[in-house]
């Protein structure tokens, strides 16, 4: 039986060549310093030998507000939409929140430039995977994957701060099928549940909601509750006191939607519209975008209604 | 206020901290964490109090480097008893405030410290002032100082109501500083607050195993 392991090959490989057949693929394949700084060049242009890293064109976009936690009803995930370039609002409607496959979306945080296409490469080797294993890769194998495949650009100007929300277990081909599937997390031997003899018990079944953080810096977590970004402890002191795994799905939702409001009220990077996203056993589901300019009104009223009742009734 | 003081090229004792004052019905609350470190690494105290009392019924919260803070504290206790000597009356918050305030930013270009003033007086009842690095006053009905005060920035702005009960303010600036405490490494130990009112000054210590838990801490 031959064993495909995807991972030690991007560890050989130069960054640039990922997947692509490029004639001009080097014959060693151990990436030297001076192709790592190349990797900042579009790939059209012909491979320069000098070792003067280039420079950004313009400061990236960095700032942000994105949480995600679990709790009893799956992993909820939420994001602010201003993209910011220095002082500017780049895009006041981007999408942080890129949804992988169909059970798991990723957050992002960093440069939007370098998460969108670093999440698209995670989920061509996810679909790779499933089609080669026929089920998905669970959620701290992709973490794992994605951490392994930024590696090679450990110390460039990469910055990619995503955390992984997804469910895990299901089979590919039988969807029907309710019962466990037990297997060892993050090897690739697969032990089913439906064998009459033969089953291997596992220390933990890796099915269920599950939440990792990855950085391009090297860290990966495995958690249950993250904030990433500019505006992230802004946002913390919220979720951290509400947050529990006892909650609804409206609860969890007002309070994901009410930490990024808040984190968005003082972090000047922050801002715009709020997305929340909610992954089940069934998928993800969207909740439809809201603009926190009307929450800001809306609270302003409350308040004013709440001081005059508190001053008639006192 | 500013939030970082962790100047590590001098290593000095700092509070990398958390302080709290909010304005009740009635009264004030003022309080802090205990920790004290040296560069954010070594934690050199576990207990101090940074709730320091300038006169009977007004209290003195400080940030940044410890040594200027109680130097400063020193000093302006001393100006404000002379001040209510000749005035022959307590004194009011925003004298205990100005004098901070004069002497941080008469001193500015030595000084790295700031302060929160809480207290009570007969002319306009509860009030919190805060007294930034540079010299700057400002009266807020609440305010968070400190490097942990970051962390509940979203907290404070969701929860403060004004014209709350005693209770209901205790438990929120409790909360308030579980939290800073919870996610900012150099703020921790024990909770101090101070409540403040007309009749009288309560000092409630908060052991670090009853504050309140979040989650699954």
């Amino acid at each position: 039986m031959n064993f495909y392991v995807p991972v030690a090959e991007y560890l050989d490989e130069s960054p640039i060549q990922f997947g692509q057949l490029s004639p001009s693929h080097s014959a060693n394949g151990i990436p030297s310093p001076g192709s790592l700084l190349e990797s900042t060049l579009p790939s059209h242009l012909p491979l320069l030998a000098s070792s003067q890293p280039v420079p950004l064109p313009f400061p990236m976009s960095h700032g942000t507000t994105t949480l995600a936690f679990v709790f009893q009803g799956g992993v909820l995930a939420a994001a602010d939409t201003r993209s910011s370039c220095a002082g500017l609002v780049a895009c006041p409607a981007s999408q942080k929140i890129l949804p992988i496959h169909s059970h798991m979306v990723g957050t992002t945080s960093g440069t939007s430039a370098d998460c969108a296409l670093w999440k698209r490469i995670l989920a061509r080797e996810l679909r790779l995977y499933q089609l080669r294993h026929g089920r998905r890769l669970s959620t701290r194998g992709a973490a794992k994957l994605l951490s392994h495949m930024l590696h090679p650009f450990k110390g460039t100007e990469l910055c990619v701060a995503a955390t992984l929300c997804g469910w895990d277990g299901g089979e590919l081909h039988d969807p029907a099928d309710d019962r466990e599937t037990r297997r060892s997390p993050e090897t690739d031997l697969e032990i089913t549940g439906d064998a009459s003899g033969g089953k291997v018990s596992v220390l933990r079944s890796s099915s269920g909601p599950s939440l990792v953080y990855v950085c391009s810096d090297g860290t990966r977590l495995n958690g249950k509750l993250f904030s990433v970004g500019s505006g992230s402890p802004y946002a913390y002191s919220i979720v951290d006191q509400g947050v529990h795994w006892g909650l609804t799905v409206e609860e969890a939702t007002a309070i994901a939607r009410e930490a990024v409001y808040r984190a968005t009220h003082r972090d000047a990077y922050s801002g715009n519209c709020v997305d929340v996203y909610h992954v089940t056993s069934k998928g993800w589901t969207r909740r439809k975008r809201e603009d926190l300019k009307e929450e800001y009104y809306r609270e302003k009223a409350k308040q004013s209604h709440e001081g005059e009742t508190r001053r008639d009734s006192a | 206020m500013e939030k970082h003081y962790t100047d590590s090229r001098a290593k000095a004792v700092s509070t990398g901290t958390t302080i709290l004052a909010a304005v009740f019905d009635g009264g004030v609350v003022i309080c802090s964490d205990s920790r004290a470190s040296i560069g954010g690494e070594y934690v050199s105290s576990k207990t101090i109090n940074k709730v320091i009392q300038v006169h009977d019924r007004i209290f003195c919260c400080m940030a940044g480097s410890l040594a200027d803070a109680q130097a400063v504290i020193k000093t302006a206790k001393f100006h404000l008893s002379f001040h209510s000597v000749q005035m022959e009356s307590p004194p009011l918050v925003i004298a205990a405030a100005s004098v901070l305030k004069e002497l941080c930013y008469q001193n500015k270009e030595e000084l790295q410290a700031g302060f929160m003033a809480a207290g009570w007086d007969k002319k306009k009842g509860p009030q919190v002032y805060v007294v930034s690095l540079g010299g700057m006053l400002v009266s807020q009905s609440v305010t968070i100082g400190g490097s942990g005060s970051t962390y509940i920035y979203g907290y404070v702005d969701a929860k403060y109501k004004p014209n709350m009960s005693k209770e209901e303010c205790l438990q929120f600036a409790t909360n308030a500083l579980a939290l800073a405490m919870g996610r900012d490494n150099v703020s921790g130990g024990v909770a101090h607050l101070v409540v403040i009112t007309e009749t009288g000054v309560e000092h409630v210590v908060v052991p670090g195993d009853k504050l309140p838990r979040f989650h699954d801490e």
